[in-house]
């Protein structure tokens, strides 16, 4: 009885929060907006967005029956329909220099690196370092965040590695996200009044800075004289931000914090991703659904079983269709995210066509724990180098590792290979 | 300018050559020798690489005098430091005497204390940017907001291990932002909002089992996490807690976990997580259990007024019948907890701000409000306010300049949103102020160049009061300063002692002992989960050995004992947890309490968990490291990284295939001629402390090589030690040896600026006065205080301006 007390209370606070957290980020949001991007003439920017979820797929409902550009989507990636000449689906790959007897606790670590964990940094100083993460050295001196790495729920995931030692944590709190991107100021409001204001500060250090100096000694008047350089290169950063903050891109207020309700944190993160693409915040981002092993559930789906012991589905119709439809609502979820960015336009066409986006899993049959054959689909087409709508099927044993390479090479990023991926995948 | 003077790299096995034991005072306390034999002792066994021809090491004793120390001070320092470490010379090469070595040593120091040398007045850079620490602590006094430097600022380098050393402290365009973005947060902080919008804080639990009690949680609980908040307004909060019902399976539901969430030690909510009807849902329903489980850890309400709150999230301890114990151990180090942890919560709210309660922050900020006092203008407000704290923040009396600007601040606030938000812009504005980021000394006008004086007493009040509590001035100090009363001598003696006294002063623990004996370096030493399954993961010991260390050197400087005691106290302060590390079974309880050692393996700093985990390896022990520490940090002998080209100890080695200990190992390197002259004398000292495992635990055998540990050893003065209260009392037959290193680093810090050559003399002079004061804390920072180096400076020669930044 406590409990149901506690569940109708919790219900008509959810309403509440949702007023506050989830709907002005959620429905407000950007409608075909410009983009930020501030590149030279005749040239894109490049983006990646590396988007994995654990446990795997039912692979007959994920693959497509027909190779070709004339598929029939399949069930769990039905609500990318809308999205098929953007999307590539890539099959028949096989991770397999990152197999190993540990099922969950190493598997994501293996995803963008095509290294087993025990043997990063073995073959070379760059094994083991995560796709996205190669990335970012060539793409990722152009924005203020060199790479945005993000996770859905608690417990941690371990996507990105810079180097074969050290993961990057991935952030799971919008808020703190929020704030990354947009630094103080919940409103719009506000942050233009904290512009002003620290225009202002910068404006009279100024003037204290050179009182300060006039009765100093040489070698202190030279520090004063790199703090006044400092201020000055401040100041010109705020005018260009004050400049950006007039343009029609509307930022929406800041959220609170954690939503409780799985479908407004999802959408929240991939709205706040959909930004720090248009504002051309960053250029790459790593984003984990939910960890390997999760227990979340998803009531909203009506499954309330731990989403771990449902993905052991020992072959069940009633359970793997459980897991269909929880797979069907990630592809839900991201959809949202390609429909945003797919929406906004920039030079040379929209943030969707300069973007190179991977979703996918490095496992297969989360019964088995097995990584052959893993669920990959591209979106997007790296300024044209990927020709989307169709549905490619790879013989067993073709490498995972060669995705990972195709994905980096068509954006003209100058790598050799990555763990077994040497050659590319040229039909992509 | 010496920022590139970085702590020798700690990585690297250093090498060192003959080192004595045997210190400076026994020979300086003769009387003065008078030269000749002594120089010509240098000139016999010197000259054959230190010739006018060969210049080995860019020196040449080949045609000395008396003379030519005074001319040549810094290559005579060294000399110094070369002998008294019996590094020359070199072995194999023919050796003097001991006496005679002592004898020279005691003529050039003699000679060097003689030297009219005015370099240790200093003409540098003084010019100091507040580092993380002092802004931290700054925030606090001044407007009694804590805030956490680390997550506000970027890091600051450091020169010679310190963090305060002016030259090092450049700043760039990212410090400017964050220093502006900081004033916000902390002025945001410190005023609170009356109208609120709800706002979101996480906290995290920190590694570790929750089954005992956290300081500062209602007692009668265990683990949780205590959360200290500053709210921004009056109203409702909600806390969700991070899923407990997220066990895979399910499992570990059968146990009834009692939760409570505390405000400010009243309990606000309880529910009970695990239990019978749990684990039925669990085991019959199913459907639905995890979400209506972890259901009872979210939307928990309160209410709570503005300003500073304790949080906690937490259990109640239960009998011991019902025992919180671990259930069982399936793999080293781990088990199965029938006791839930706190992992995390999240803080969201106010969600109907109802206005602002007085907070300690505001009554420390609103002296004078005009709408209470009529016969006050806002603006006559506006302006005491700002005197009263630009006073403090800036540290000097304030100007009709400072007010005007802050005037300005105030009028741009009050159109935004009235008298409040007026005084908040100013109060950010002080706060981004360089008066405030800064601490500068002013040049006397109508002074030649090369000319000394002596710091204002302005200036004196903030040398001391960041000197000694890494934090600005109290009214007090101010007051005194601008009466000109502060460098009276016994006002000066009187206000040291009053500072020492004050709590604030714990930071000559917490940051100079810390700098001093590079506890950074225990940041990075992560222990080896297989080699240590009883001190890594969840019972990794360092923070307990930080708290440790910080209370023992604390009770040593606050107890005015000698400095020497840090060498060789009897006690230390422990809780349960670090008493059992320690092989003490009597000591109950997460406190730290203090405790009598009768293990006297354990006493001084060399007992101390923390320096014997900073100075070994994550997964075994490194006598070279712990040699070498005991050469720069308590001997004063820097070490001196090996030439290029040697190879690391390969740890594979380690325990594994070859299952060597660590003796055979260095053995094998000693082997080779290049590295055997010096780790002969630094692997003793190492070797002695052989007993303490990598994590700081005692061990009478080497596990992976199933051997007797062997501390025995020969120092180079034909000692022979076998195990740690051996070396100690070797190292405390010349404590001025020690002292003289203690000195040489509280001068540092004090000065803010590298150690120089010519600071020794007055280093040897404060460590021969001090000794019939049996070297007391408070005389020695007495004397430091007291020096030129600290009170005095000289106006620098002209020079262009030009770009300090590379």
């Amino acid at each position: 009885m406590f409990i149901s007390k506690k569940h109708i209370a919790r219900r008509r606070v959810l309403q509440g929060i949702g007023a506050t957290i989830g709907l002005p980020l959620l429905e407000s949001m950007i409608p075909a907006a410009t983009a930020w991007a501030d590149t030279p003439a005749g040239k894109t920017p490049k983006r990646f967005a590396f988007i994995g979820f654990p446990h795997g797929a039912i692979m007959d409902r994920w693959s497509p029956k027909e190779t070709g550009t004339d598929f029939t989507i399949s069930p769990i990636l039905q609500p990318l329909e809308p999205f098929r000449k953007h999307l590539t689906i890539v099959s028949g790959l096989r991770n397999k220099p990152a197999e190993t007897p540990e099922p969950h606790a190493y598997i994501e670590q293996g995803w963008l690196t095509a290294v087993k964990p025990a043997e990063f940094g073995k073959a070379g100083p760059d094994s083991g370092v995560s796709a996205d993460q190669i990335a970012v050295r060539y793409v990722g001196q152009d924005t203020r965040l060199p790479s945005l790495e993000l996770s859905v729920g608690q417990g941690s995931a371990r996507l990105a590695w810079r180097t074969p030692t050290q993961s990057l944590p991935q952030e799971s709190n919008p808020r703190a996200v929020f704030q990354k991107l947009f630094g103080q100021g919940d409103t719009d409001q506000e942050r233009a009044q904290i512009l002003a204001e620290t225009g202002s500060i910068l404006d009279r250090v100024q003037g204290q800075a050179q009182r300060l100096q006039a009765s100093l000694g040489v070698k202190d008047r030279v520090v004063v004289g790199d703090y006044l350089d400092s201020v000055r290169e401040i100041e010109r950063r705020v005018q260009m931000a004050e400049k950006a903050h007039n343009s029609e891109l509307v930022i929406p207020d800041a959220p609170v914090g954690t939503p409780n309700e799985i479908t407004d944190y999802f959408k929240l993160m991939f709205d706040l991703m959909a930004l720090a693409f248009q504002a051309d915040i960053t250029r790459v981002i790593t984003l984990s659904m939910d960890h390997e092993a999760s227990m979340r559930t998803y009531t909203n789906l009506s499954i309330a079983e731990g989403f771990h012991p449902l993905s052991h589905h020992g072959n069940n119709p009633e359970k793997m269709d459980k897991l269909v439809k929880i797979q069907n609502y990630h592809a839900q979820v991201f959809a949202g995210f390609i429909k945003k960015i797919e929406a906004t336009k920039e030079a040379n066409g929209t943030v969707l066509d300069h973007s190179t986006i991977l979703f996918g899993s490095d496992m297969s049959n989360s019964d088995r724990h097995n990584n052959d054959p893993l669920p990959s689909a591209i979106l997007g087409h790296a300024n044209g180098k990927i020709k989307g709508g169709q549905h490619l099927k790879y013989p067993q044993d073709s490498r995972h590792g060669e995705l990972l390479l195709t994905l980096l090479q068509r954006n003209e990023i100058p790598v050799k290979s990555i763990g077994d991926g040497v050659d590319g995948l040229s039909e992509v | 300018m010496h920022v590139n003077t970085l702590r020798y790299i700690t990585n690297s096995i250093p090498v060192i050559a003959l080192v004595s034991l045997a210190g400076v005072a026994a020979a300086a306390q003769a009387p003065p020798p008078s030269g000749e034999a002594q120089l010509a002792t240098m000139k016999q066994y010197c000259t054959g690489c230190h010739n006018d021809k060969a210049k080995i090491g860019g020196a040449s004793f080949e045609n000395v005098t008396a003379a030519s120390i005074a001319q040549k001070p810094e290559l005579f320092e060294k000399a110094v430091r070369k002998l008294q470490g019996r590094v020359m010379p070199p072995t194999g090469a023919k050796q003097p005497d001991g006496k005679a070595v002592d004898s020279l040593v005691a003529y050039l120091e003699d000679s060097l204390d003689k030297v009219p040398e005015e370099a240790h007045i200093s003409s540098d850079q003084v010019l100091h940017r507040l580092n993380r620490k002092e802004y931290e602590n700054a925030v606090r006094d001044l407007l009694l907001v804590d805030v956490n430097g680390a997550e506000l600022l970027p890091p600051d380098d450091t020169a010679q291990g310190y963090d305060n050393i002016a030259s090092a402290l450049q700043v760039s365009p990212s410090f400017i932002e964050q220093y502006v973005i900081a004033a916000h947060n902390v002025a945001a902080t410190a005023f609170g909002k009356a109208d609120s919008r709800p706002q979101g804080w996480s906290f995290r639990a920190g590694p570790g089992t929750q089954l005992t009690h956290v300081p500062g949680l209602p007692l009668g609980t265990r683990g949780g996490i205590l959360a200290k908040v500053n709210l921004p307004a009056d109203g409702e909060y909600h806390i969700n807690i991070a899923d407990m019902a997220n066990g895979l399976w399910g499992n570990q539901m059968e146990y009834e976990n009692p939760l409570v969430v505390t405000v400010d030690n009243k309990i606000v909510y309880e529910t009970v997580i695990g239990g019978e009807a749990d684990t039925k849902f669990f085991d019959q329903v199913q459907n639905g259990a995890l979400d209506r489980i972890n259901a009872r850890l979210k939307n928990i309400k309160f209410q709570a007024t503005a300003g500073p709150h304790n949080i906690g999230v937490t259990f109640r301890r239960q009998s011991f019948a019902q025992s919180d114990d671990q259930l069982q151990v399936y793999e080293p180090g781990g088990g199965q907890d029938r006791s839930y942890r706190v992992n995390s919560f999240q803080l969201l709210g106010p969600f109907d701000a109802k206005g602002l309660s007085s907070t300690p922050s505001r009554d420390r900020i609103f002296i004078c409000n005009p709408t209470k006092d009529k016969n006050k203008t806002p603006e006559t407000c506006a302006k005491e306010i700002f005197a009263a704290l630009a006073k403090r923040a800036y540290r000097r009396p304030v100007t009709n300049d400072d007010i005007a600007d802050l005037m300005q601040y105030y009028a741009d606030g009050v159109k935004q949103g009235g008298f409040e938000s007026g005084i908040k812009e100013g109060v950010t504005g002080m706060l981004a102020s360089p008066f405030f980021l800064y601490r500068g000394e002013r040049l006397p006008a109508g002074l030649k160049p090369g000319e000394k004086y002596a710091v204002t007493d302005l200036e004196l009040a903030s040398k001391l009061s960041f000197f000694l509590w890494n934090s600005i001035p109290d009214d007090q100090l101010l007051d005194l300063a601008v009466k000109n009363k502060l460098s009276d001598p016994a006002t000066l003696d009187a206000q040291v002692k009053r500072m020492l006294a004050d709590a604030r002063s714990k930071t000559l623990a917490s940051d100079f002992v810390f700098q001093w004996l590079d506890m950074e370096r225990l940041d990075a030493i992560v222990p080896d989960r297989d080699v240590f399954p009883y001190a890594s993961g969840r019972l990794d010991p360092r923070q307990d050995y930080r708290t440790e260390l910080t209370l023992f050197s604390d009770s040593i400087l606050r107890e005015d004992r000698s400095v020497v005691d840090l060498l060789n106290a009897r006690h230390t302060y422990l809780n349960e947890r670090l008493a059992l590390q320690y092989g003490i079974t009597d000591v109950k309880g997460d406190e730290f309490r203090r405790v009598e050692l009768k293990d006297s393996a354990r006493w001084g700093l060399l007992g101390k968990g923390a320096i014997l985990m900073a100075a070994a390896y994550p997964n075994r022990t490194s006598p070279v490291l712990r040699g070498k520490f005991i050469l720069n940090y308590i001997e004063g002998v820097p070490a001196v990284n090996p030439p290029p080209g040697v190879p690391a100890l390969n740890d594979k080695d380690i325990g594994t295939t070859k299952a060597l200990t660590v003796r055979e190992l260095m053995a094998k390197h000693r082997a080779s001629p290049t590295c055997s002259s010096c780790h002969a004398v630094m692997d003793p000292l190492g070797f002695a402390l052989e007993n303490f495992d990598g994590v700081g635990m005692w061990r009478d055998k080497d596990r992976f090589a199933n051997a007797p540990i062997d501390s025995a050893g020969e120092l180079p003065d034909g000692t022979k030690i076998n195990g740690p209260d051996d070396l100690r009392n070797a190292l405390l037959r010349h404590p001025d040896q020690f002292v003289q290193t203690f000195v040489e680093n509280l001068l540092t810090y004090s000065m803010g600026r590298t150690h120089e050559y010519y600071d020794m003399p007055t280093v040897r002079r404060i460590v021969r006065e001090t000794a019939a004061k049996d070297y007391k804390f408070s005389a020695i920072v007495q004397a430091v205080v007291r020096s030129e180096q600290f009170r005095m400076r000289r106006v620098p020669q002209p020079e262009p301006v030009q770009s300090a930044r590379k």
